[in-house]
């Protein structure tokens, strides 16, 4: 009786929708924090209250004054890229999972990761044999993200065109041409992986472990507007994608247009992945784990898994960048390398609180 | 975007690096050139000892660890994974590197910032050795000092290359299960068998390739030469192909690893020297 009394009372006491929404207000500010924290903190060591002078200078101040340089040159476009790619990647991972109604999927599984790999790979080795005489520092800026950005896309065309010949999309045959198709650009990769020199092979290793060291104003111009679509369109279809989760005939039975659902999700994702791969390389573990770990905190409704994924989702990877800035400078560590070293055990140990719990049937 | 992409900040840079010693004002910074240096690569490294500049340096990479010394410098990290803003906070004049340095954006970064970037071209053979001495000396206003060291190196070399006249070398780098990795033309491991006076036996392809046992019984090498073999050579000796060469047999496998031989740098003498006596002593 008490019990029951305690929880009526707590919920009359909290209004609904405060105890709705404050784990998004709490990332929201979880969020605030780690940009702040990011912008502070780097090789150079700045004051805070050097931090606010040469925010509050303006970019026009980077031509006399060395801090202002370092901000907003350096400083800013990198941490609000990693907060723009952590948010995109984890959503996009959140709403896959729905669409294939699989935990275990991530964004990599519609071809996007693979085929912006094999493009990346192609100008790497072939670049120079390619574009003999115009290959300089321009090219080498410019074609290769374009190029995988473009690869991740073609890919993702090419797996969601084998998965609906029939007229209608099958998620299992979607599953399947996006591992099918994995394999035959792995398989294409290795070829090219074996002619690579030895200066292009270290290139390669350095590419798939990502980095965000080379985010400059027009690159972060040229990939925002990608993350940007798949981080506020993607939350808008949670009623959808919360009818997706009973099964594709229930939820056309609601009037949810299952066709046109999944090929949203499918198209933003991956302009959303073939972006951040283009801008940043290879991060694996953000679309994958963090959805996931805020489906155990939250449950499955959409309306707040997916903004609360973007949320963790930026926040982590700002972190994450911070770390991989700081540890050893003046040199830096890649940051896939620190999302995966990080996030991993931690999501381990989730799993089998939960598994204790037995949560999992 | 456009109007603070090109400009030139060095003297705020300047500004902070002499924010301490107010007795350095305008009339120094106009003289001052290139005396802060962050070096990203051995070789360089080691020139810049060799003429005596190593005051100048303000950080190193990873591939630095000659001399000794150098390794307790700042390091700036893997010259391919370089950060603007790692590099930034040694406030140097000059970023002295070879074209395998990267990534090209973080370059960029550098060069907006006022950063001077100097990407010397390496070409692993004594004449290009020689080069590039003549270009960092050039560089940092050394000529003449980089002339005789240059000339230096040339004598000391040509006193002690080309000793084992055409005999059969094999490079392999040791790739763990996955075999061995066979050094062909254009690699540090062809120049340092061509000075030396061997034969590369590989020289038909370019570059590290897995090599085929059966290539490897036919090329039939008198001295085998391994990397990355963590100095244990006792498991190579047993390899199906490795063990049936001449080289194997008679006692002729080296490990090239935790020596210098491939630096291409102001000892270069030193490591066709050592490797010539190594083998000299076993024919």
């Amino acid at each position: 009786m008490t019990i029951q009394w305690r929880q009526a009372q707590l919920s009359q006491g909290l209004s609904p929708v405060l105890s709705f929404y404050w784990p998004l207000v709490a990332l929201s500010l979880l969020l605030a924090g780690s940009l702040l924290l990011a912008l502070s903190k780097g090789a150079i060591v700045l004051s805070a209250e050097q931090v606010w002078q040469a925010l509050w200078r303006g970019p026009a101040a980077s031509q006399y004054d060395p801090q202002a340089l370092i901000l907003w040159q350096l400083r800013l476009p990198r941490v609000l890229m990693a907060a723009l790619i952590g948010a995109a990647l984890a959503v996009s991972g959140a709403a896959v999972q729905a669409v294939f109604r699989n935990p275990l999927a991530d964004p990599g599984l519609i071809g996007v990761s693979s085929g912006a790999a094999l493009a990346a790979i192609i100008m790497i080795v072939l670049g120079p044999v390619l574009f003999a005489g115009y290959w300089g520092l321009r090219m080498q800026l410019y074609a290769l993200p374009l190029a995988a950005f473009v690869g991740g896309l073609l890919t993702t065309f090419l797996v969601y065109a084998m998965a609906s010949l029939g007229g209608q999309t099958r998620v299992t045959m979607l599953l399947l041409a996006g591992i099918a198709i994995a394999a035959l650009t792995g398989a294409i990769s290795g070829v090219l992986t074996y002619l690579a020199d030895d200066t292009q092979l270290r290139g390669l290793t350095f590419w798939s472990m990502g980095s965000l060291a080379g985010i400059t104003w027009p690159m972060f111009y040229a990939t925002a507007p990608w993350l940007l679509l798949a981080t506020l369109l993607l939350p808008c279809c949670y009623a959808g994608l919360n009818a997706l989760l009973l099964g594709e005939n229930v939820a056309s039975h609601l009037g949810v247009n299952a066709q046109w659902l999944k090929r949203g999700v499918i198209v933003l994702a991956a302009l959303a992945v073939g972006a951040s791969v283009a801008a940043a390389g290879m991060i694996g573990f953000i679309g994958l784990v963090v959805p996931h770990i805020m489906r155990l905190w939250l449950g499955p409704d959409h309306q707040r898994l997916l903004p609360a994924s973007a949320l963790a989702g930026a926040s982590l990877l700002v972190l994450a960048d911070l770390a991989a800035r700081t540890l050893i400078a003046p040199a830096e560590v890649p940051i896939g390398i620190i999302t995966a070293l990080v996030g991993s055990p931690f999501f381990i140990l989730l799993l089998l609180q939960q598994a204790k719990r037995s949560h999992f049937t | 975007m456009s109007n603070f992409a090109r400009y030139n900040p060095l003297p705020a840079l300047r500004h902070l690096a002499m924010a301490a010693s107010l007795s350095l004002t305008l009339a120094a910074s106009s003289v001052m050139a290139l005396e802060r240096i962050v070096v990203a690569d051995g070789a360089l490294t080691e020139i810049l000892y060799a003429l005596g500049e190593e005051s100048r340096i303000q950080g190193v990479d990873t591939t630095s660890t000659y001399p000794e010394s150098a390794s307790a410098l700042p390091n700036v990290g893997y010259l391919r994974q370089l950060s603007a803003e790692g590099i930034l906070s040694l406030q140097p004049d000059l970023l002295l590197t070879t074209q395998d340095a990267g990534p090209p954006a973080v370059l960029q970064q550098l060069r907006d910032a006022g950063v001077r970037v100097e990407q010397l071209q390496v070409d692993y053979s004594l004449q290009g050795t020689l080069a590039l001495v003549r270009q960092v000396g050039q560089l940092i206003d050394q000529s003449e000092a980089s002339e005789q060291l240059a000339q230096q190196i040339e004598q000391q070399v040509q006193a002690v290359a080309g000793q084992l006249a055409d005999l059969p070398m094999l490079f392999v780098l040791n790739a763990g299960n996955r075999g061995l990795l066979a050094s062909g033309t254009d690699t540090r491991a062809h120049a340092l068998m061509q000075l030396v006076g061997g034969r590369n036996v590989f020289a038909d392809f370019s570059g590290y390739k897995p090599m085929t046992n059966e290539a490897v019984l036919l090329a039939a090498p008198q001295v085998v030469l391994v990397s990355h073999a963590d100095g244990d050579l006792s498991l190579l000796a047993q390899h199906p192909a490795l063990s049936l060469t001449p080289a194997a047999q008679q006692g002729r496998l080296y490990s090239a690893d935790h020596r210098d031989w491939l630096v291409f740098g102001p000892r270069l003498a030193d490591a066709v020297a050592e490797l010539t006596a190594l083998i000299q002593a076993d024919l």
